[in-house]
């Protein structure tokens, strides 16, 4: 007789301090996953997070200082002690901006013995460090977004190769909206002509999304560059653009649905140095939008990168500006490399995501069990 | 035809689902209810010598079947008449009218049948429909338990209702018999053997939603036995309600019912892959992995299997009533890091030892494998499923999908049984009136046999016979027995009861009259069965055997029951030896009882029905492994 065990309530604690891909993720999944299965989703983070997670049917926001930069590990960890004892969930799930933002709550939920999925969002490529973190992570559940993310997490923690899963990101679905109105509506509303060229940049102001780039792209292109998002270079990119005697560079602030966007531009610019499996990518690949990206933009996609985006040729300025000069001056060229991606995007749908995720919360229990035996 | 009217009281017959004619002047038939013949007179279609007094415009619903008449007169009357109305040169065509009529209305039944099925397939697939419980009813503190038989209405429609627990208070000797009723409509029937009857939720499920829209009513009956199980009512006072939950679901629900009697509930064959349910799935056994049952928040619990690296693992499920599936369905995923070298094998064994394997496949580069593997003929099957891991780290492996379905594998169309009205799965009585033998496959339900706590039942044969599919006891019962005769033969060589059996029913099929002798020679025991007068008709193909003096016989005995069995032709028949030998001792002693024997000489009987059934197991074990 083997008991049934059900999986009625889920915290996830979430280490972050502001809002970006990651967040947008985790409050993304934890309402699908209540939608889908009816688990009670306790979604605890920081209160300045509260207003992007957002409200959502089946999931509580809990106020908890868990943000890593500047929060000491024994302040997490006695952060998951407290939030596992109000609540006494069944199992947690804890979303990773970076290999080290929860070297609290890991350990914590290691002593707990409670079934627990890790999923990390964003790692470096650095060498494995000398002694691999004590984080209790031997039976828990471990997955990364993309497949070097995975290689990077085995590195980081000291754990066997192929230990660590894939989750990957979903697409949104395909548009409802009418491209040609879309365009129409957004180069009006940027005092733009209806066959007026427009890039897109989407993302977080700060270096290692290479929105220190876009200055130097806009100056090399015919072309007005609209970038939504903020961030630390928020401030010194609007200098940029108020200076630009062309005024091709249009800062566009914070976006809540970029996806009008998407139908409105003629490329996406990716000049990123780090990514984990980027949201932009697909979400722009499921509206058919074309992407110039970096190399290490689209690491994610391996050896599939070249026939999804037109790569650009250096990561910088210049080779960012040759590539998308290539898409403007004849996209027809690009009409495979845009099916493939939107074929890419329409097979990571969310649902194909929240089975995965399940299925790792499941076998979480599993793997957790051995402890006790 | 503007302005045409019909009598108000001819209408309300119309309403009442009368078919109508009308007849030319001159045309005459008998009274031949609830056929209604009409004439037009004035404007208004009235019985012959009908008043026109009170009348109502035609209403379009209400279809005309034909006019019946010579050429002259349809021509004069058809432009009065709704258009297209068939036109008949006298009254002996109306039974050819009738038939056609009947064609369409079957037609028309079908297509709103695959149209209904089509739809609920398309909302299982917008992803899993979860259900809602719509009755709690705890069971009271300090209260008394409460003995069957027992009735409890629901207080509420049976639509959309998918399962029903009922609490029970202790452990029991004897089986619990549960009756799910819509009105007069059998829509569920459980028997739940007395090792299943845990003290806790006992969760009766339903295969899919239901859809009768009458009253949902629960009745419950125990297995004749010692100490009959005791139910958990909600409060303590003598009227209050059983302790009860009760789920509803939406279309798109489906699950394997555990302890489902198909022959005896009025369900219909099922559209969708019906899953099979967690209580069933607990009860695997595991040999060489780690096993766990989980579900996430509402959702069907998934079983889950670390397999150790070069390792080999085997899972067997307990035997379960397959009940009109034909096909099996399962899903093996590979969960968490990169696909390992895994091979998964499926074996499928039915209760007459028939086996269908699917070889060793591979799982594939995703570490994912679909496998769909023909049922063996019903009414039980036993699934086992082996792994082989020949990586080097440990695996994880979730069983993500397994599930029944039922005419999958293309069954060959059959016109609808005369029988298949609303009527036959009313709750009516056994022994029938026709006793039609069953086909070889799934059809609409035959009548419900009768619920009779005083009367003799169908007590489970003990586990240990029914090798080598360990059916569950209760799998199958049997309503009534009667002994012919008793008799011993002057050397004390021979002996045999001669035994009448009325309304034997299982997962595979429901058998309302047979006949058979059970007997000793010279210490080989056995059955047989006779193609003679006063022998009812049980086979679809008579079985052959021998021949003697009274006529063809067939027999299955302790000495030869591997040359016997073949004799089998179908899967049907296969199921009714299956079902009497799960049966057999329990008949054999209620039968020596019927004969005035006791003691020993009883126990003698009942010895010998074991025997007989332990010796067909054993023709099965060794096929089963071969």
């Amino acid at each position: 007789m083997i008991a049934p065990r059900r999986l009625a309530r889920l915290l996830i604690l979430l280490p972050s301090t502001r809002f970006g891909g990651t967040e947008r993720h985790t409050a993304e999944l934890a309402a699908r996953l209540t939608a889908r299965t009816g688990i009670a989703v306790d979604l605890a983070a920081e209160p300045a997070l509260h207003s992007g997670l957002g409200e959502r049917p089946g999931v509580t926001l809990r106020a908890a200082a868990l943000g890593w930069e500047g929060a000491p590990a024994g302040q997490q960890a006695a952060e998951t002690a407290r939030l596992l004892a109000e609540l006494r969930p069944d199992a947690a799930f804890v979303p990773l901006p970076w290999p080290d933002a929860a070297s609290g709550i890991l350990p914590a939920l290691a002593a707990a013995g409670l079934p627990r999925l890790v999923l990390l969002h964003l790692a470096p490529e650095a060498p494995a460090p000398e002694a691999p973190p004590a984080l209790g992570l031997e039976r828990a559940m471990i997955a990364a977004v993309s497949a070097p993310l995975t290689r990077r997490a085995e590195r980081a923690w000291g754990l066997e190769p192929g230990t660590v899963a894939l989750l990957p990101n979903p697409a949104p679905p395909p548009p409802v909206m009418e491209r040609q109105a879309a365009r129409a509506r957004l180069r009006d509303a940027l005092g733009l002509p209806p066959d007026a060229k427009l890039l897109l940049f989407v993302g977080r102001l700060e270096e290692a999304k290479g929105a220190d780039l876009l200055p130097d792209i806009s100056d090399r292109l015919p072309a007005t560059l609209a970038c939504a998002g903020d961030g630390p270079l928020r401030g010194l990119l609007e200098s940029r653009a108020m200076g630009d005697p062309r005024g091709l560079l249009r800062m566009l602030g914070p976006v809540a649905d970029p996806a009008p966007w998407y139908l409105a531009a003629d490329a996406l610019l990716l000049p990123s140095r780090l990514e984990g499996a980027p949201l932009v990518f697909l979400e722009a690949a499921a509206h058919r939008c074309p992407v110039v990206a970096t190399p290490d933009a689209l690491e994610a996609l391996g050896e599939a990168a070249p026939a999804m985006a037109c790569l650009a040729t250096s990561p910088d300025g210049r080779g960012m500006a040759e590539a998308a000069g290539a898409v403007l001056d004849d996209p027809r060229r690009f009409d495979g490399m845009l099916a493939r991606a939107a074929a890419l995007a329409a097979r990571q749908d969310w649902a194909k995501t929240v089975e995965t995720a399940l299925g790792l919360l499941r076998a979480a229990v599993l793997r957790a069990e051995e402890s006790a035996g | 035809m503007i302005g045409l009217r019909i009598g108000a009281a001819e209408l309300v017959e119309m309403e009442a689902g009368a078919p109508a004619v009308v007849l030319a002047p001159g045309i005459l038939l008998p009274h031949a209810p609830p056929l209604l013949a009409l004439t037009l007179k004035e404007g208004v279609l009235v019985r012959p010598g009908g008043e026109t007094a009170r009348s109502l415009p035609l209403p379009p619903w209400a279809k005309l079947l034909a006019l019946v008449g010579p050429e002259a007169a349809a021509e004069r009357l058809l432009p009065l008449l709704p258009p297209g109305l068939p036109v008949l040169p006298d009254a002996t065509a109306l039974l050819g009218r009738l038939a056609e009529v009947l064609r369409e209305a079957r037609r028309s039944a079908e297509a709103a049948a695959a149209e209904r099925d089509g739809l609920k397939r398309a909302l299982a697939g917008q992803g899993a429909a979860l259900p809602r419980r719509v009755i709690a009813l705890p069971p009271g503190a300090g209260t008394e338990p409460a003995a069957p038989p027992l009735t409890q209405p629901l207080g509420r429609a049976a639509e959309g209702l998918c399962t029903v627990e009922l609490h029970v208070a202790a452990r029991a000797a004897s089986g619990l018999i549960v009756r799910l009723l819509a009105g007069a409509q059998v829509i569920g029937l459980w028997r739940v053997p007395a090792a299943a009857l845990l003290p806790g939720w006992l969760a009766l499920d339903l295969p899919e939603p239901a859809t009768a829209t009458e009253d949902a009513i629960l009745e419950v009956l125990a297995e004749p036995g010692a100490a009959p199980p005791q139910l958990s009512p909600s409060a303590d006072h003598p009227r209050a309600s059983l302790a009860l939950r009760a789920w509803t679901a939406p279309p798109g629900w489906a699950v394997l019912p555990r302890h489902f009697d198909w022959a005896a509930s009025g369900t219909p064959r099922p559209a969708l892959p019906l899953p099979l349910p967690a209580a069933l799935l607990s009860e695997a056994v595991t040999e060489g992995a780690r096993v766990e049952l989980v579900a996430a928040g509402a959702e069907p619990a998934r079983l889950l299997l670390e397999l150790p690296p070069g390792g080999e693992a085997r899972l067997t499920l307990p035997a379960t009533p397959i009940g009109p599936a034909d096909l099996l369905r399962l899903r093996l995923v590979q969960i968490g890091a990169a696909a390992s070298p895994i091979s998964a094998a499926i074996e499928v064994t039915g209760l007459a030892g028939e086996r269908v394997a699917s070889g060793w496949r591979e799982l594939d580069s995703s570490g994912a494998l679909a496998v769909a593997l023909p049922l063996p003929p019903g009414p039980m099957a036993t699934l086992a499923l082996a792994l082989r891991h020949r990586g080097s780290a440990p695996a994880l492996l979730e069983l993500s999908g397994i599930a029944l379905q039922a005419g999958a594998a293309g069954e060959p169309r059959r016109p609808p049984p005369a029988e298949a009205s609303s009527a036959s799965r009313a709750a009516v009585m056994l022994p029938g009136t026709s006793p039609g033998v069953q086909p070889a496959g799934w059809r609409a339900a035959p009548p419900a046999p009768r619920l009779s706590a005083a009367g003799p039942g169908g007590s489970p044969a003990p586990p240990s016979l029914a090798a080598p599919i360990q059916a569950p006891p209760g799998a199958a019962g049997f309503q009534e027995v009667k002994v012919n005769q008793h008799l011993v033969n002057a050397e004390g060589t021979y002996s045999h009861l001669d035994i009448g059996v009325a309304g034997l029913v299982s997962g595979g099929g429901l058998w309302r009259q047979l006949r058979l002798k059970l007997f000793d020679r010279r210490g080989a025991a056995g059955l047989e069965f006779r193609e003679a007068k006063g022998w009812p008709q049980m086979f679809d193909v008579w079985p052959v055997g021998g021949s003697d003096n009274y006529g063809p016989f067939w027999r299955l005995d302790t000495e030869a029951a591997a040359a016997a069995l073949p004799a089998l032709a179908t899967p049907h028949d296969r199921a009714l030896i299956a079902a009497l030998l799960d049966v057999l001792p329990d008949l054999a002693a209620k039968a020596a009882a019927a004969a005035g024997l006791a003691g020993p000489e009883a126990e003698l009987w009942a010895a010998r029905a074991r025997r007989v059934a332990q010796a067909v197991a054993e023709v099965r074990g060794v096929r089963a492994a071969g």
